[in-house]
């Protein structure tokens, strides 16, 4: 792993294996504050059968295929550290997105269905004051696995579930996957216009 | 991740700190400012370090460093134990030397009021490292970091009750009512695991005197005896919290070992959280309905499944499905709790109770455990009759479920354990151990989920490592859990911050072309 400075300056054009941390840490804690990004290829998305925080069915490819840059995150609403984290910083790139007139969509799906119901995927998606465009998601469990484990995100057990981001990139089967703590801005620097999009 | 990877770090880092000079202390602060700050009742002005605005719950120091304060880790991201013991003190390189691996214990001064409140709004801890993202920056004033100082020095400092050096005493509890059989088995296999877990106590502590890396293990005699107490409660649940009291005034615990009762529990519940008591798993009959608004209210009190009032809701569902207007309710022997619950829900639901249920548009709904229903359906003579039966926690074979709804038109069957042929696979574990103890005898329902509540009770105080608060155990429960060998006959039990009913839904059996077929009822439905 290569270190540079300033990982959210580097646009998705520099396909980069890996960015390391700016400052790397030597300390018992907070050491995973930076983040690594990785383009991956994966196979179609398959149709997994969701359902939306209003309660709408919904499928992961469809949910997954809009025309504008997608950016997708994994989340439980208990979750003590890493979602509440995750949700605050998409809300602000969610926001940062809308003001510079740029299109993403948001997919969050759960980790946690017994316990995430629609209900509460919609309180806590209030709580974090989104908007249109950004949609939080839930299944059965087993479906949820198959979701998690295309992703490459499903680790047993909903505590240890990394802290990843995934954004699609200029076609439909290419991804980037940023693990870490990213900020909001470094995430939008690495998401494609949907003037690149295609 | 396994409970021990997940707390190996941790418990370094609190033993990283233990030992070394006191915090010296110049304003006391006002302590109890200090937690409704740490509990985010007090809201907070927070952003992530990339400058996003972080809503007050989120915000709470409670959210990551938990009520313990020991922090914790998802995935690959750690949070720092924040308690008295770690905060207030050095962590000199002469601490790192006794560890394998000096190299990853961080060498940091003491914090204080100066250097916390620095720590908090810039992010730069007091040896210069910079604490990143998710840990967020604060606009605290001096007064709240203050009062956050007086309250994090007592975090997790007092000597916890139940415990000494050699010995750790566990509390279970039942209720009067409680079927004395199911009573008895519980007992035996709880006296069975002590006396298991206590032999094999003298020989790890043994080793441990041989071995010097084992030191620090016999130090926080990591292999303390076991003493459970059985408090059997008395009388009407009116006078059971002044029976827990006069119980615990005697004989503190650390912790109540699951149990079982019938009727209300709400008086235990209370008992657990007033004292901050860990009530592991008890075998119920019936829940206590969540305080609103409130999940810091039941943190103590965890729970196999939501009891009476999740099947009977899954029942209900089913009998308004095929159209059933009222039922005929069968719950002789009920306690005037569970009387009162069902009437209530039964009420919420819209179905009519009635004497004798007739057609298709009304349905015998029998709460009863199969000794008593089987000879009262058989005595019904049922014609062409709509039942639905929800017997509770009791494993049943197939031949039992039949037997229990013959002759029936429609049929609602529903249980909180997975269905027979599955829960007998998962119960087959128990099953050998119990053969071993010369306890097959023993009703394997009651057994086996006696053994895994002691299971997840020994195996979590084991983890615990080197800070024994409770919080912290209930904190561990809310990663580890989901990872447990399932040695009882429910079905996946997890939980998390602010879940304490591990399986959240009833399995329902429907007639199927003559044969029941089962399915899993979530609470909700997706």
């Amino acid at each position: 792993m290569r270190s540079i400075a300033g990982g959210a300056l580097l646009a998705l054009a520099a396909q980069a294996a890996f960015i390391a941390p700016a400052v790397a840490h030597k300390g018992e804690h907070h050491e995973a504050a930076a983040y690594s990004v990785k383009q991956v290829k994966l196979a179609s998305v398959p149709p997994v059968p969701l359902v939306s925080m209003f309660g709408r069915a919904g499928r992961l490819d469809r949910e997954l295929g809009a025309d504008a840059p997608v950016l997708l995150n994994f989340v439980f609403t208990t979750c003590s550290t890493i979602c509440s984290m995750q949700t605050a910083v998409l809300a602000e790139l969610q926001r940062q997105a809308t003001a510079q007139g740029r299109r993403v969509r948001l997919v969050s799906i759960t980790i946690d269905p017994d316990n995430d119901t629609p209900e509460q995927l919609l309180r806590f998606a209030k709580s974090f004051k989104v908007q249109a465009g950004w949609e939080f998601l839930t299944g059965s469990f087993d479906d949820l696995i198959k979701v998690q484990k295309f992703f490459d995100v499903y680790r047993g057990s909903k505590g240890s579930h990394p802290a990843v981001y995934l954004l699609r990139g200029a076609t439909k089967d290419q991804w980037v996957r940023v693990e870490g703590t990213a900020s909001a801005e470094a995430l939008l620097s690495l998401l494609p216009t949907v003037a690149t999009y295609r | 991740m396994s409970l021990s990877g997940l707390l190996r770090p941790a418990a370094l880092a609190v033993l990283a700190c233990a030992g070394l000079s006191a915090f010296a202390q110049t304003d006391p602060g006002d302590a109890e400012r200090g937690r409704a700050i740490y509990e985010g009742r007090i809201a907070l002005t927070a952003s992530t370090t990339g400058g996003a605005p972080v809503p007050g719950a989120v915000s709470a120091c409670v959210q990551c460093h938990r009520p313990s304060g020991m922090g914790g880790f998802e995935g690959r991201i750690g949070i720092a134990p924040i308690t008295g013991r770690v905060l207030f003190k050095d962590v000199d390189p002469d601490t790192a030397k006794f560890f394998p691996w000096p190299g990853r214990v961080r060498i940091r001064p003491a914090y204080d009021a100066a250097s916390l409140g620095h720590v908090l709004r810039t992010g730069v801890a007091p040896d210069g490292q910079v604490l990143r993202a998710p840990m967020p920056l604060y606009a605290l004033p001096d007064a709240d970091v203050r009062d956050l100082v007086a309250y994090l020095r007592g975090l997790s400092t007092a000597p916890t009750p139940g415990i000494d050096a050699t010995t750790v005493r566990i509390a279970t509890i039942t209720t009067p009512g409680a079927d004395p059989e199911r009573v008895q088995a519980m007992l035996t296999v709880l006296r069975r695991f002590e006396a298991s877990r206590n032999s094999q106590t003298r020989r790890e502590a043994q080793r441990g005197l041989q071995a010097s890396q084992s030191r620090f293990f016999l130090k926080d005699s990591k292999f303390r005896r076991w003493n459970i107490v059985h408090w059997a409660l008395e009388g009407e649940p009116a006078g059971w919290p002044a029976q827990l009291e006069r119980h615990y005034e005697r004989e503190p615990v650390f912790g109540v070992l699951t149990g079982m009762g019938v009727g209300d529990w709400s008086p235990v519940e209370a008992f657990c959280e007033g004292k901050r008591v860990p009530c592991i798993l008890p075998q119920l009959e019936q829940v206590p309905d969540p305080a609103p608004n409130s999940p810091q209210r039941r943190f103590y009190s965890l729970y196999f499944h939501g009891g009476l009032a999740q099947d009977l809701g899954a029942a209900i569902v089913q009998l308004t499905q095929v159209g059933v207007h009222g039922v005929e309710v069968w719950m002789d022997g009920a306690t005037s709790q569970t009387r009162e619950r069902v009437t209530r829900q039964l009420l919420a639901s819209g179905l009519n109770r009635v004497d004798r249920a007739q057609g298709e548009r009304e349905a015998v709904l029998s709460l009863l455990p199969p000794e008593q229903h089987l000879p009262r359906w058989q005595a019904r003579g049922a014609g062409r009759t709509v039942v639905a039966w929800v017997p509770g926690a009791r494993w049943l074979s197939p031949q039992q479920w039949n037997d229990g709804v013959a002759g029936a038109s429609t049929v609602v069957l529903v249980s909180p354990l997975r269905p027979s042929e599955q829960a007998a696979a998962s119960m087959q574990r128990a099953a050998a151990w119990l053969r071993s103890q010369g306890l097959q005898a023993l009703p394997l329902d009651v057994a086996s989920t006696t053994l895994y509540a002691s299971t997840v009770f020994g195996e979590t105080f084991m983890h615990l490592d080197f800070d024994y608060t409770r919080e912290y155990m209930l904190e561990l429960l809310e990663h580890g859990l989901e990872s447990m060998i399932p040695l009882s006959p429910f079905p996946r039990l997890t939980i998390g911050p602010e879940q304490r009913v591990a399986s959240k839904g009833s399995y329902v059996g429907l007639l199927r072309d003559g044969a029941v077929s089962w399915q899993w009822q979530s609470t909700v439905n997706h």
